[in-house]
């Protein structure tokens, strides 16, 4: 069963089905052709050796002629003795010679002559013409003929071994080639089928290789036309895709300037009365000023979510201790005036294939995010290993925080006191699932836990 | 100080005009490419701010056909973009500098005094933090008024912990700076050049190592 399994799995392969094809038609046309073949010799062979039992027939009709009918028996004996005098059949043809039978007997059945003993006994049905005979395990072809002169029955006899031989060697001998050609064909066949396939595994290949951010035509795969159409149709793929993604990229561009600059011009706006104000006026200005900056993070932040669902730029070998050291250090002054201090364990050695741009955002976010909701005067660890970033941060009301709905868009368990967009796990996540890295948000007892895996 | 501002946007466009022109700026305020680049054209002016969404012709073509035209004034770009390719776009077609909205309008005026102080080839060849001063044209070092004698590579790690104090910088970003010129850095380099500085400085508290990050220098500057 198993390897039935195996076989029709392996069939999965167009070249192989293509192979297996040529192959069972080649065998089944050999097939029919050796049976045609077959039954032609055997017509042929029938035709030409009931033709030579008819010349012998007649030979043995015109010399019974020339004897006195009382005399045929002595005379055929004599013959065969004097034959046997002149030529000894050496013992290599014997067997041959035993294949080849003649009997005389009268109109009544009684038999006068008979070149082997066992036909002397042998009952036979007499027959004009061509019949068959089974004696013992052996089958025989009998021509009869009577002389018209004494009126003598003539019986000469063929043994089938003769033509059974003729047919099964010819045939065998067609067959032959055919089988032993069976091996050259499939290796010829599959090299065949693989030199035409090359341009299908060279389209692949370039496929894979082409970076996600380049659309350009594929070109140079024309040769055959099979390939040509789906080359073809995935240059039209892929201009689509082109046209979608620059569509897409206007957008955001242009949503970015008409978010932004009602923004800007209210902040202008703030910072001038600012200029012009009171004390009194100036808290009421600066609570106003904070609105604002939170709506600009919050546009920020809604801007990169959208960014981190296209397609990736080309990824380039890092070293992830760097990276990690970066983000820290950027973030370093936020956590002192907090009390928090940092631990960090890393693997100077470990590299990871990355967009550096977007691993800067994702570790930023997780690190700013340790830092806002970890609790005052405590401790954010970084453990690095080869293919883990494990980041821990103490929270003083964990209970806030539901463990499933991190990472859901504007969550922000119940911290609505701490200046944040709830954007930034989110944007973590689709940076995370770009990058291929399996990111993982836990609890300890009074831990924040989120654990990166590449 | 003639400005030059240019902003399709009238609320914004505005409110630009009046935070500026309360810190001194004498703003002129055009609207369209090629209002900007026709003033240009015929007015002196010292310094331009650029938005780069315009009704009728790109900020970026305004700003490469006023660089062809020979105008080598100080631009400034008003951007809602804000990844790098676009930032890098931006510095190649001849813009001086950018920034992103929203932004502030004290750092908007900072920005552009310090693009004119460049402009006039003013700009201080001295840096200070707490007791360091350092000379940049002259490459020398002083603590507490006392020259220190630092090796090329103690002064380039000092000047780069002086012109950005209180900040983190990372042993790979520090390191990098050793290597600069040289491809066989010993492992503990670092630390024997921050160790020299402390002993130069006279004060060891002053160059601070943050464990597992890097280091940085404690002073107001």
């Amino acid at each position: 069963m198993q390897r039935l399994t195996g076989f029709f799995s392996k069939l999965k392969s167009i070249r192989r089905r293509i192979l297996l094809t040529v192959s069972v038609v080649y065998l089944f046309g050999s097939s029919v052709s050796a049976l045609w073949i077959y039954f032609e010799v055997s017509h042929e062979v029938d035709e030409l050796f009931d033709a030579e039992l008819i010349q012998q027939a007649h030979t043995m009709n015109a010399l019974i002629s020339q004897f006195e009918l009382g005399t045929v028996n002595q005379r055929l004996d004599s013959a065969e003795s004097r034959a046997s005098l002149i030529y000894q059949t050496p013992a290599w043809l014997q067997d041959y010679e035993r294949k080849l039978a003649i009997r005389l007997e009268t109109a009544d059945g009684e038999v006068i002559y008979a070149s082997r003993d066992w036909l002397r006994s042998e009952s036979i049905q007499y027959r004009e013409g061509i019949s068959e005979l089974r004696q013992g395990d052996s089958y025989w072809y009998v021509f009869g003929a009577t002389n018209a002169k004494s009126g003598l029955r003539m019986l000469v006899l063929q043994e089938d071994d003769f033509r059974a031989e003729l047919r099964s060697d010819l045939t065998i001998d067609t067959l032959i080639p055919i089988l032993l050609m069976l091996p050259v064909i499939i290796w010829f066949g599959w090299w065949s089928i693989n030199f035409n396939f090359a341009n299908f595994r060279q389209l692949a290949t370039t496929i894979r290789e082409k970076p996600s951010d380049n659309y350009e035509q594929l070109v140079g795969f024309d040769d055959t036309e099979e390939v040509a159409v789906i080359s073809q149709s995935l240059n039209h793929y892929l201009s689509r895709v082109e046209q979608l993604f620059s569509r897409e990229k206007r957008f955001s561009s242009d949503a970015a300037h008409e978010l932004r600059t009602p923004v800007a011009n209210l902040k202008l706006r703030i910072q001038n009365l600012i200029d012009t104000s009171d004390e009194a006026q100036k808290l009421t200005l600066d609570s106003l000023m904070v609105s604002v900056n939170q709506l600009t993070r919050l546009i920020d932040n809604l801007l990169l979510l959208s960014r981190t669902e296209r397609p990736l730029n080309r990824k380039i070998s890092l070293k992830l201790a760097r990276h990690v050291r970066e983000v820290v250090a950027s973030w370093y002054e936020k956590a002192e005036q907090r009390g928090q201090t940092f631990d960090l364990v890393l693997d100077e050695r470990a590299t990871i294939n990355s967009d550096p741009d977007l691993l800067q955002v994702l570790l930023s976010n997780l690190i700013d995010n340790a830092i806002k909701y970890g609790a005052v005067d405590s401790l954010i660890t970084l453990k690095q290993s080869e293919h883990e970033l494990v980041i821990t941060n103490t929270m003083s009301d964990l209970a806030h925080v539901d463990i499933e709905r991190v990472g859901e868009r504007f969550y922000r368990g119940g911290h609505l006191d701490i200046d944040g967009t709830g954007l930034g796990l989110s944007i973590v996540e689709n940076i995370a699932k770009q990058l291929g890295i399996t990111v993982q948000f836990s609890q300890g007892d009074d831990t924040f836990i989120c654990t990166l895996s590449f | 100080m003639q400005l030059l501002l240019v902003e399709d946007n009238q609320t914004l466009g505005q409110a630009v005009e009046i935070g500026l022109s309360q810190r001194q700026f004498m703003v002129s305020w055009v609207r369209t490419g090629a209002a900007a680049i026709s003033n240009l054209n015929r007015h002196e002016f010292d310094i331009a701010i650029l938005d780069l969404g315009l009704p009728d012709i790109e900020g970026e073509r305004v700003l490469q056909s006023i660089r062809r035209k020979g105008i080598d004034i100080p631009i400034l770009v008003l951007t809602a973009r804000d990844q790098t390719r676009d930032v890098i776009n931006l510095l190649d077609a001849g813009a001086d500098d950018f920034m992103t909205k929203p932004f502030d309008v004290n750092e908007l005026a900072a920005r552009l005094r310090a693009l004119l102080r460049r402009r006039s080839g003013y700009t201080s060849a001295k840096i200070a933090c707490g007791p360091i001063v350092m000379d940049t044209s002259s490459r020398e070092a002083f603590i507490n008024g006392r020259e220190m004698m630092l090796s090329r590579k103690e002064y380039e790690l000092l000047q780069m912990f002086v012109m950005q104090p209180m900040k983190v910088h990372p042993r790979d970003k520090l390191e990098a700076l050793l290597s600069s010129d040289s491809h066989l850095v010993e492992s503990n380099a670092l630390e024997v050049h921050v160790h020299n500085l402390r002993k130069k400085l006279g004060q060891r508290e002053l160059i601070e190592t943050i464990r597992g990050v890097g280091y940085r220098l404690k002073c107001k500057d």
